[in-house]
């Protein structure tokens, strides 16, 4: 293994070096710290002593410039939305994400409510879900490890993948009837369903 | 020393103390709800919440007070749909401000002369007000 007769064998080192560099991220995820929920509770839990996640290389990052994984741990409602949404849109390329508990997962107990979204999927898109209400740390860190499969097993080097964007989207659009339980309009005309 | 609640309200010929209830309720019309209640701030009652109650006709602002550490009483006064507005507390209690603002997040009731009318709870670009019996959960976008 190692630089070796580069001219003979084209890609060679490219792909030592992808491997390389998955090696490297799936070893080195640091999660953004960022609480919602009594779901952010077990997160901290998870992060402490008793668990330690640092042996994983998992670091809780105060800045989301400097972390690759956000831990969705909690319901987001709409007005945190746009809170999620910058995180999400500060965070570096390649970024991924984790929906913790029931809550980010679809809501949960909360799915019926007026002001929370049925899911962290519905804003951005989401690699690991742990159900739970909340998950113990273990299923934390077993969401952290088969996302750390997932990193390894994912190529960057030469790949397509575009980075995600995700618009800031206020106001979303209501129907101007919004106070008549007759109304049918489910969704603003032109937007894609995103229930 | 407790308040005399009963001597409050006989100051006033348009309110009535209902003694049927768990609790004292003190019934007032709209325009006697901010001196009736600045009548018990000064006999030394305090503020517990403002909260309303949806009748689909009208709305039932309740005044939970306290006259002392452990008699509990409330003033309630109804605000037709119609016009939903009545005047605010904070001048009698600025601790009043929030759940005012609360009350207007959730039922829409306008209070008048309030110093920050705006949500709470809510982001500021939500319409509608979630509390009404007649906000329907199946219109919301998402």
């Amino acid at each position: 293994m190692g630089i070796v007769d580069t001219s003979e064998t084209p890609g060679f080192i490219t792909t030592t070096l992808d491997k390389l560099l998955r090696w490297g991220r799936s070893r080195s995820m640091w999660p953004c710290q960022a609480g919602l929920a009594c779901c952010s509770l077990e997160m901290m839990t998870a992060g402490s002593a008793r668990y330690d996640l640092d042996r994983f290389g998992i670091m809780f990052r105060s800045s989301p410039r400097q972390s690759d994984v956000l831990i969705v741990p909690g319901p987001i409602t709409r007005k945190m939305e746009p809170v999620y949404t910058r995180v999400y849109n500060q965070m570096a390329e390649p970024r991924w994400v984790i929906a913790m508990g029931s809550c980010a997962i679809s809501g949960g107990a909360f799915a019926d409510s007026y002001n929370v979204l049925r899911g962290a999927d519905t804003i951005f898109p989401v690699d690991v879900y742990v159900p739970g209400c909340p998950p113990r740390p273990e299923a934390l860190f077993y969401a952290c490890l088969k996302l750390q499969e997932k990193i390894a097993s994912t190529s960057f080097i030469g790949s397509d993948r575009e980075a995600i964007y995700v618009p800031p989207d206020l106001p979303r659009e209501w129907p101007d009837d919004i106070t008549n339980p007759a109304a049918t309009c489910l969704q603003p005309e032109g937007e894609d369903d995103d229930s | 020393m407790t308040p005399d609640l009963a001597a409050i309200v006989a100051l006033f010929p348009d309110a009535e103390l209902d003694v049927s209830g768990f609790d004292l309720r003190v019934r007032v019309p709209k325009e006697s709800y901010r001196a009736i209640v600045a009548a018990c701030a000064v006999a030394g009652c305090r503020l517990s919440d403002v909260t309303a109650v949806d009748h689909m006709a009208s709305f039932e602002i309740v005044v939970q007070m306290l006259a002392s550490a452990t008699h509990q009483f409330s003033v309630h006064c109804m605000v037709h749909e119609d016009d939903p507005r009545i005047d605010t507390l904070v001048p009698v209690f600025p601790s009043a401000e929030y759940a005012e603002r609360e009350v207007f997040d959730m039922f829409g009731v306008d209070f008048l002369g309030h110093p920050d009318p705006s949500r709470v709870l809510l982001p500021d670009h939500f319409l509608g007000h979630p509390l009404r019996k007649e906000f329907g959960l199946e219109v919301a976008p998402w």
